[in-house]
C-alpha cells in the first residue's frame, strides 16, 4: 500500500480523498457491528422479560427499530465498499475492467448520484422539521423523540453518498489510466 | 420545462408507463450496476415526471418504512444465526458422525450432504452459509473417495439451496410482508415442500448411484470400522443440540408464542451459546460474524427501499391495472396464466437475483392471485419453490458462485462439473412443483393446523 503511494503520485488529492472515504466506511462497519449485537440483546431482553417474567418493556420495540435503521442505512456505505450490493453481472462479466469502469461511472452520474442526492435532500428536510416540531415516534406509549433517529438516517445517506463518490473516482481513474488507483 | 415533462408523462397511457418503467429497469439491471440503483432511480425519476416533487418524499418514506420494518428485522438476526452456526463447526461434527453410517452405501456421502443440507436448512435462512459449510466439510471427502465431481457438487448445491426454502428462511421473511401473508403461515407451508424436495433428492441419488456404481463408490469397511454405540453416540451428540435450536426457534413460531423476529433473536443467542459449547467461540469470531451480517443486511434493505419506491410509483400510475388486465385477459384460463407466471419466474430467476424478483414482482402480482381463484399461500409457495431452481440455473446460479468461492482450489472443480451436477435437480424441483399442483394439501395442511 505504501509502496503504491510512492510510485503512483498522480492525482494525489483524489487519491487522498478516496483513501479517507474508504477509511470512514470501514470504520462505520466496525462501529455498527456492535449495533448488530445490540439489536440481538435488546430483542432477547424483551423476549425474556415478556415471556419469562411477564413484564414487556415499553422501549424495546422502538429501540430495536432505531437500531435496525442505523444498521441498515449506515451499512450501505460499508456494503458498497465491499461490493456487497448485488449486481446482475451476466453481461458485465464479459467486459474488460476498463469498460466496466466506464459503465459504472456513467450509471453513477445518471442514476446513483441523483438518487442519493434526493435521499439526502429529503432526509435533511425531514430531520430539520422533526427537530423544529419536536416530533415523537408514536408506535408505543414510550414516545421517544424522532429527530435524533431521523438525523442518523441522513448521516447514513451521506456516508453512502461519500462511498459512491469514492467508487466513482476509482472508476474514473481506471477509465483514464487503465490501472487501479489503489 | 418541468411542466412540459409533467404534462407529457401524465398524458401517457398506463400501458405506455408500464413499458417505459419495466423497459428502463430491465436495461438498467443488465448494465451490471448494483440492482437496487436502477430500480430506485427509475422509480424516483418517473415519479417526479408523473407526480412532481412529492415523489422525493415518497422514496424517503419508503426508506424509513423499510429500515424500521419489524418483519425485516429478522433478516440480520437469521443471517447472524447462520454465520454463527457456520463458525461453530457443527457441520463438520455432523458430517463425521453421518459418514460412519452412510459411507458404506454407494453414493452415501452425497446423500449425507443432502441430509446435512436439510438439517442445516432448518437452522439457517440463507444458502451462503449452508453451501459454504457443505463445500468445506463434504466436498473434499467426496473428491478423495473418487466420487464423480458433477455428482458431488450437484448434491452440495441442491442440498445447500434448501437453506432458503426450509424455515427459517430469509426468502419467506421477505415474501410475507411483501405479499401481506403471515410469515408464520409461510414457514409452516414451506416445511412439507422442503422435506419433499430433500426426500426426492435422496431418492434420485440412490437410484443414480445404484445404476452407475462407478460414479460414487462405497467407502471401504476399514475406514469406517467403529462400534455401533460410538456411532450412535456421535450422531446424538450433534443432532440433539441442533434439534434444540430448531425447536426453540420454530416451535415458538408454530405455537404462536413468539413472532418470527423474536424467535430469530432467541435463535441468534442460542447459536452463539452452541458455538461457546463447541469451544469455537472467540471475540474475533463474534466480530467477524457480526461484520459479515452487515453486508447482507445493507444489501437487502437498500433493494427493499428502492423496489418499494418503484412499485409505489408504478401502482399509483395505474400500472397495476395494466398487469391485472393482461393477466385476467390471458387466453386459456387461469392455469395458462399460472403456467406463464411460472415460466417467467423461472427465466427471470436464471438471470436476476431472487430478492429483486420478489420485491418487484410479488407486490404487483399478489392482489391478482385471489381473483384468479388461487390460494395466496399456495401460490406463494409455488413461487418460492420455483425460485429454488433459480439457485441452480446458470448463468446466475448463486449456489455455483458460493461453491466456487469456498472450494479449495486443489480439488480441481470446474464450472462445467458444477453445471452438469446441478441440472438434474432443476428437473426434480420442476417435478415437485407438479406434485404440489396436484396435491395442494402438501402446502396447505400444516398451516391449517396452526
Amino acid at each position: 500500500m505504501s509502496d503504491d503511494t510512492i510510485r503512483n503520485d498522480d492525482w494525489i488529492i483524489v487519491r487522498k480523498i478516496v483513501v479517507g472515504i474508504n477509511k470512514l466506511s470501514s470504520g462505520t462497519g466496525h462501529v455498527i457491528k456492535f449495533l448488530i449485537l445490540g439489536l440481538i440483546l435488546v430483542l432477547f431482553f424483551e423476549v425474556t422479560s415478556r415471556y419469562v417474567f411477564g413484564r414487556p418493556t415499553i422501549w424495546a420495540l422502538e429501540t430495536s427499530k432505531m437500531l435496525l435503521g442505523v444498521i441498515g442505512t449506515w451499512g450501505w456505505a460499508y456494503t458498497h465498499q465491499h461490493h456487497g450490493h448485488v449486481r446482475v453481472d451476466i453481461l458485465y462479466m464479459l467486459f474488460s475492467r476498463r469498460v466496466q469502469a466506464i459503465i459504472d461511472s456513467v450509471m453513477s452520474l445518471l442514476l446513483l448520484f441523483p438518487l442519493v442526492f434526493v435521499m439526502i435532500n429529503v432526509g435533511f428536510k425531514w430531520a430539520v422539521r422533526s427537530w423544529v416540531t419536536h416530533e415523537k415516534m408514536v408506535e408505543s406509549s414510550w414516545l421517544p423523540p424522532a429527530a435524533p433517529f431521523r438525523s442518523m438516517l441522513v448521516i447514513g445517506f451521506t456516508l453512502f453518498a461519500l462511498q459512491c463518490i469514492a467508487q466513482f473516482l476509482c472508476d474514473i481513474y481506471y477509465a483514464f489510466k487503465k490501472r487501479e488507483m489503489l | 420545462m418541468i411542466e412540459a415533462l409533467n404534462y407529457f408523462f401524465s398524458s401517457l397511457s398506463p400501458e405506455a408507463i408500464t413499458i417505459i418503467m419495466f423497459g428502463s429497469i430491465f436495461v438498467g439491471i443488465l448494465t451490471g450496476f448494483p440492482l437496487a440503483v436502477p430500480i430506485g432511480a427509475v422509480g424516483v425519476i418517473m415519479g417526479y415526471f408523473l407526480f412532481g416533487p412529492r415523489a422525493f418524499d415518497l422514496i424517503y418514506s419508503r426508506v424509513y418504512d423499510t429500515v424500521t420494518n419489524y418483519g425485516l428485522m429478522a433478516v440480520p438476526l437469521f443471517v447472524f444465526m447462520g454465520n454463527m452456526l457456520e463458525a461453530s463447526g457443527i457441520a463438520k461434527k455432523m458430517y463425521d458422525a453421518l459418514y460412519l453410517w452412510f459411507g458404506g452405501f454407494r453414493g452415501g456421502l452425497a446423500i449425507v450432504s443432502i441430509i446435512i443440507g436439510t438439517v442445516m436448512a432448518a437452522c439457517v435462512g440463507i444458502i451462503a452459509a449452508s453451501i459454504t459449510m457443505l463445500t468445506l466439510v463434504a466436498l473434499p471427502a467426496m473428491v478423495e473417495h473418487k466420487y464423480d465431481k458433477g455428482l458431488a457438487t450437484g448434491a452440495i448445491c441442491a442440498g445447500g439451496s434448501l437453506g432458503i426454502l426450509i424455515p427459517p428462511s430469509i426468502m419467506l421473511i421477505i415474501y410475507g410482508p411483501v405479499a401481506q401473508i403471515s410469515v408464520g403461515k409461510l414457514f409452516m407451508g414451506a416445511f412439507v415442500p422442503g422435506f419433499l424436495l430433500s426426500f426426492l433428492y435422496i431418492i434420485y441419488l440412490s437410484i443414480r448411484c445404484f445404476l452407475q456404481p462407478g460414479i460414487a463408490p462405497a467407502i471401504p469397511k476399514e475406514e469406517r470400522n467403529v462400534p455401533f454405540w460410538t456411532k450412535t453416540k456421535l450422531v446424538l451428540l450433534t443432532v440433539a443440540p441442533t434439534a434444540l435450536l430448531v425447536l426453540s426457534v420454530l416451535g415458538a413460531i408454530y405455537f404462536g408464542i413468539a413472532a418470527p423476529t423474536e424467535a430469530a433473536a432467541v435463535g441468534a443467542v442460542v447459536a452463539t451459546l452452541l458455538t461457546v459449547a463447541y469451544r469455537k467461540f472467540t471475540w474475533k469470531v463474534l466480530m467477524d460474524v457480526s461484520l459479515s451480517t452487515i453486508k447482507l443486511t445493507g444489501m437487502v434493505l437498500l433493494i427493499a427501499s428502492c423496489s418499494t419506491t418503484f412499485v409505489s410509483v408504478f401502482l399509483s400510475a395505474g400500472g397495476g391495472g395494466v398487469v391485472e388486465g393482461f393477466i385476467l385477459g390471458f387466453p386459456g384460463g387461469r392455469w395458462a396464466v399460472f403456467a406463464m407466471i411460472m415460466v417467467v419466474c423461472f427465466i427471470l430467476g436464471a438471470f436476476i437475483d431472487w430478492i429483486g424478483i420478489i420485491f418487484v414482482m410479488v407486490p404487483i402480482l399478489a392482489p391478482i392471485v385471489p381473483k384468479l381463484g388461487f390460494d395466496p399461500l399456495w401460490f406463494a409457495m409455488m413461487i418460492i419453490v420455483n425460485l429454488q431452481m433459480s439457485f441452480l440455473t446458470p448463468p446466475f446460479a448463486y449456489a455455483m458462485f458460493f461453491l466456487k468461492g469456498a472450494a479449495p482450489p486443489e480439488l480441481g472443480i470446474t464450472t462445467n462439473d458444477i453445471i452438469r451436477g446441478m441440472i438434474p435437480y432443476v428437473f426434480i424441483i420442476a417435478f415437485s412443483l407438479i406434485l404440489l399442483i396436484m396435491f395442494p394439501q402438501l402446502v396447505l395442511w400444516l398451516p391449517s393446523k396452526m
